[in-house]
């Protein structure tokens, strides 16, 4: 592994989606695809990006060559769990170097239609270094786990396993699997961030934001719409019954947070906390109950 | 946009393939759209190898029952992908893609036969 590698600084989180992705390739089937950190040594990618087709269980142990960046041998990969269709995943593994940490995605399982999607890929020819596209989300097919479509974009081969990112919710939604034709810009679809989570429920774990050191992904989230720190600030020091009703506006699920009798300051970062998950309401939400509860248009 | 198979233009494109000595080579396949899983792959052309043996071996047993004394079987064959695999065709009205066979039979005379045959000659 290059440990001398300097990363960019991104400039929006879209650039940053593209530092969390990798191209992956196994020389000896003369096989390529997409993948993308989710946490600080894990892969994710569809299975049959490494098993060579989505009925077939990808051996544990198959090693897969990474490309990160423009380092063409990063580091190589080993596939340490797969599911075939319907779910078609695959999680591969791979040696940290601490000087070397790597930006991993954060999941959101909320997705509406019409809404833009953003994703990053290596298609198999023209764009040897990645290719961004724009997608429109359209909706969940009638399978069982559904499959989420998307269109107004070429999907070509080489971007199975390319992470989807909401635009709105500025997080991972699903990952690339198929397209509806090569060939134009029929769309395709992917499988979702709700099947993700729960196939491999082992991710969750990384999704207690902040948990990445050097947070990027979390520093747009506050240079979006919402700024965490100051909403965490407010709801910590607003008078109990402002808290009360901002908390009967949201009904965090029961044990969620530490009872009544505990410190706002502790409660309120605890919501905040179950605000950020991927089943958790969102920052946006707890901001608009918030104002409502003080009965303002903004912070 | 449409589901189906209908009014769709044919399109073609080169796809790289390998042998089953290793080697690497191109063909150029229909590209008739539908889904299809995207990762990156080399087709195997020892499928579309497979497909010309089912064609061959399910013609000849037909052949074979007829018993003519000689038979020609030309057919031509489109090459698409389908589930990430070649797949093989026989396509009917585009012109180069077809099946056509001929059968022939030869009368073979017996001795009797050869006795008429002279009897009718020498008679003229």
């Amino acid at each position: 592994m290059d440990q001398s590698f300097n990363q960019k600084q991104p400039a929006s989180l879209e650039e940053l989606l593209q530092q969390c992705t990798v191209k992956l390739t196994l020389p000896e089937l003369h096989q390529h695809g997409t993948g993308f950190f989710v946490a600080p040594n894990l892969i994710l990618t569809c299975n049959h990006v490494v098993s060579g087709s989505a009925k077939l269980k990808c051996p544990e142990g198959r090693r897969v060559k990474v490309r990160w960046q423009d380092q063409e041998n990063f580091v190589e990969a080993e596939v340490i769990k797969s599911c075939v269709d319907p779910v078609d995943l695959a999680l591969l593994s791979f040696k940290q170097v601490s000087s070397t940490q790597v930006p991993y995605v954060y999941f959101d399982t909320k997705i509406e239609h019409r809404q833009n999607l953003y994703s990053f890929g290596y298609p198999d020819k023209d764009f040897p270094n990645g290719f961004p596209v724009t997608l429109t989300y359209v909706g969940l097919t009638g399978d069982k786990p559904p499959y989420m479509i998307f269109n107004r974009e070429q999907i070509r081969h080489g971007m199975s396993g390319a992470a989807l990112l909401n635009q709105d919710t500025r997080k991972v939604c699903g990952i690339v699997k198929f397209t509806r034709d090569a060939g134009s810009d029929l769309g395709g679809g992917g499988v979702s961030a709700q099947t993700i989570l729960s196939e491999l429920p082992e991710l969750i774990q990384y999704q207690n934001v902040p948990c990445q050191k050097d947070d990027l992904w979390t520093s747009f989230l506050i240079n979006g719409n919402i700024d965490r720190n100051t909403l965490l600030e407010r709801l910590r020091s607003c008078p109990a019954g402002i808290f009360r009703v901002v908390m009967s506006f949201l009904r965090p699920p029961a044990g969620t947070l530490s009872s009544e009798n505990s410190a706002q300051a502790t409660r309120a970062a605890e919501l905040i906390e179950w605000a950020e998950h991927p089943d958790g309401c969102g920052l946006e939400e707890v901001q608009k109950a918030y104002l409502r509860a003080i009965g303002k248009s903004k912070l | 946009m449409s589901f189906s198979d209908e009014n769709r233009a044919e399109r073609t494109e080169m796809v790289p393939i390998q042998l089953p000595n290793g080697a690497i080579a191109k063909i150029e396949i229909a590209r008739n759209g539908g889904r299809e899983d995207v990762a990156f792959g080399l087709k195997q052309f020892e499928d579309v190898g497979t497909t010309i043996e089912g064609i061959v071996e399910v013609l000849s047993m037909t052949i074979q029952k007829a018993a003519p004394s000689k038979a020609t079987i030309k057919f031509g064959l489109e090459v698409e992908v389908e589930q990430g695999s070649l797949v093989a065709a026989i396509v009917r009205g585009k012109g180069k893609t077809h099946l056509e066979i001929t059968l022939e039979w030869t009368r073979e005379m017996n001795q009797k036969d050869e006795e008429n045959l002279e009897e009718e000659e020498s008679s003229q």
